[in-house]
């Protein structure tokens, strides 16, 4: 054998072989360079979604608009029909930005367009506020009265030139330990074309709005999500009812600790899990007194009690956190329920009609406990579905 | 054209089976030529002959990857030709070739005279290649089959040419272990 023999051998490698030997290969600093550059992108990308949210925390700084309208039927489903859209109390001072409306679609150049700013206020915790209104990049300046309960804000009636404008309310609540009452903003107006506009809303919005509301050309547009921060570090978005436009972008911050998106929460909404869900809770009690609030939240009723004698519920409420399985918890929440509606009843809340509809549903429904301590609203609810997702 | 097509004109026996063989793999057949052989015209006429060849193959013979198919071939004549006529030329200053680095695993033997041996031969490098990790491998077929320079492989693989030197060498200790023990050439 010589070297020709041997060279001649190796012709005979499998053509396999033959073919993977004729891919280049990227050299060790080719994917150093390329593993650099994913990780800068990494970060990059991270350090944008960090500021951003940052950004929606701090100033809540989300663009979007609801469609409520009391008056009118509604066909956006509303999950809880019959209601006014409701806020619960804010627990926590802070700066307000609310962002209303933004891009209102067409408007015929030097025609007037009514535009008027609510700021409806229940309760005690907000000493002013503004209407920030941008017209065409001119920004207008609008003082709000709203100190004390039922405070209405101002009608607005700028001259629209073209097609721009935004509004933002900013105010400061302040803390106030037994404020209760609602808060909601609406913006209405009359767009020169309407068909123009619900075809520019409709394609901006589609996910959120499977429909949108109109009729003879008046638009009714209300948000009643609010965003705040506490003390800069923790932020909570509380919303009601009538808020499902934004539905997926404040739950991504707000389910968090759930481990629900945004748009699991949308999906969820949507085939209206929600409305089979009913959530209890002690909110807060007084040894002393013997005293103990209480919240209902049903798709039909909801209510947050004074301080009322029924101590019974403490105990059942401890025994609702101590409850050693999901099955015996839903037993003593049912038990809860059943003494909450009962005394709701019993104070004349709900009628006795209500009372029979709202236990024969609660037989049928998820039920909840909402533990102590934190405000109850649709997230109680969706904590009830995610309890019935991850335990049934 | 796919493979399978120039395959098909093949087994039709159309001419045109070559006129698109070579459109489509004559520069890959002429630089493994070329590299075994270092002659450009030896080369092409290297070509041409594996085009008769495939010519003739082709069918009953159908091949499963065309390409792999003709670089042999190619390989197969062009080695024919360098062992005819290249004795002379060998040496005489010039770089290392395949042939010299491979001949320290064979000692400098006779050609096999056994057809029998050969296949021996050649089943064992093949396991052999077969066996190497892939890079070692790749690195074998490229210097050894294709007779592709050093520098050429370093730039396909993204390595130093050091680095193939040295990995050819310990694959070349490995495979006059392997032939040893194979009892295909002596201790």
């Amino acid at each position: 054998m010589n070297e020709f023999d041997l060279f001649s051998a190796v012709g005979a490698v499998d053509d396999d072989l033959i073919e993977r030997s004729e891919k280049k290969e990227p050299s060790v600093r080719s994917r150093i360079r390329k593993l650099f550059i994913a990780a800068a992108a990494i970060a990059v990308a991270v350090g944008v979604i960090f500021g951003a949210r940052c950004l929606i925390l701090r100033f809540g700084a989300l663009p979007g608009v609801t469609i409520a309208d009391s008056n009118k039927e509604n066909k956006v489903k509303n999950p809880f029909p019959g209601q006014e859209p409701e806020m619960l109390p804010l627990p926590w001072a802070g700066d307000y930005s609310i962002r209303l409306f933004s891009g209102t679609g067409s408007f015929a150049p030097g025609k007037p367009v009514i535009l008027k700013a609510e700021l409806s206020v229940e309760g005690d915790w907000l000493t002013d506020g503004t209407v920030l209104l941008t017209v065409n990049g001119a920004e207008k300046d609008f003082s709000l009265s709203c100190t004390g309960a039922g405070a209405d804000g101002n009608v607005l009636r700028p001259v629209m030139n073209d097609g721009s404008a935004s509004m933002e309310l900013t105010f400061t609540p302040l803390w106030n330990d037994h404020a209760s009452g609602k808060i909601s903003f609406g913006l209405s107006f009359v767009p020169s074309d309407p068909d123009a506009f619900f075809a520019r809303l409709s394609a901006s919005y589609s996910d959120a709005y499977p429909e949108i509301w109109k009729e003879s050309g008046t638009v009714s547009l209300r948000t009643d999500e609010t965003y705040y921060a506490a003390d800069g570090v923790e932020t909570r978005i509380r919303a009601s009812s009538s808020a499902m436009g934004l539905m997926n972008d404040m739950l991504i911050a707000h389910y968090r600790s759930f481990a629900i998106t945004g748009k699991e929460f949308s999906r969820i909404w949507y085939e209206e899990e929600l409305r089979d869900c009913v959530c209890v809770s002690v909110v807060s009690y007084s040894e002393a007194n013997g005293t103990v609030r209480y919240q209902y939240l049903s798709p039909t009723v909801r209510y947050e009690s004074d301080f009322v004698p029924v101590w019974e519920m403490v105990g059942l409420s401890h025994a609702i956190l101590d409850a050693e399985s999901a099955e015996e918890e839903e037993v003593l929440t049912r038990r809860l329920m059943d003494m909450v509606l009962s005394d709701m009843r019993a104070r004349g809340v709900i009628s006795d009609a209500e009372y029979e509809t709202e236990r024969s549903l609660a037989e049928v429904r998820k039920v909840g406990f909402w533990e102590p301590g934190f405000p109850m609203g649709l997230d109680g609810l969706a904590h009830v579905v995610q309890k019935y997702r991850y335990t049934h | 054209m796919e493979d399978s097509a120039i395959i098909e004109l093949y087994r039709q026996r159309s001419e045109s089976a070559i006129t698109e063989t070579e459109k489509k793999y004559g520069a890959y057949c002429f630089t493994a030529a070329d590299h075994i052989l270092g002659n450009e015209e030896d080369a092409k006429e290297c070509v041409n002959d594996t085009w008769l060849a495939a010519w003739n193959a082709i069918p009953p013979h159908r091949p499963s990857v065309l390409r792999a198919f003709l670089v042999k071939i190619t390989r197969n004549i062009a080695l024919t030709r360098l062992e005819k006529n290249t004795a002379l030329k060998r040496g005489a200053g010039k770089a290392l070739t395949p042939f010299d680095e491979l001949e320290e695993c064979v000692g400098g033997g006779t050609g096999t005279e056994e057809a029998a041996e050969a296949r021996m031969l050649e089943e064992t490098v093949r396991r052999f290649v077969r066996e190497l990790p892939k890079r070692d491998g790749n690195i074998f077929i490229r210097r050894y089959f294709f007779a592709d320079p050093i520098p050429e492989i370093a730039g396909r693989y993204g390595l130093s040419g050091n680095n193939v030197t040295v990995i050819l060498s310990r694959t070349r200790k490995k495979l006059k272990e392997r032939l040893k023990k194979e009892g295909l050439i002596g201790e």
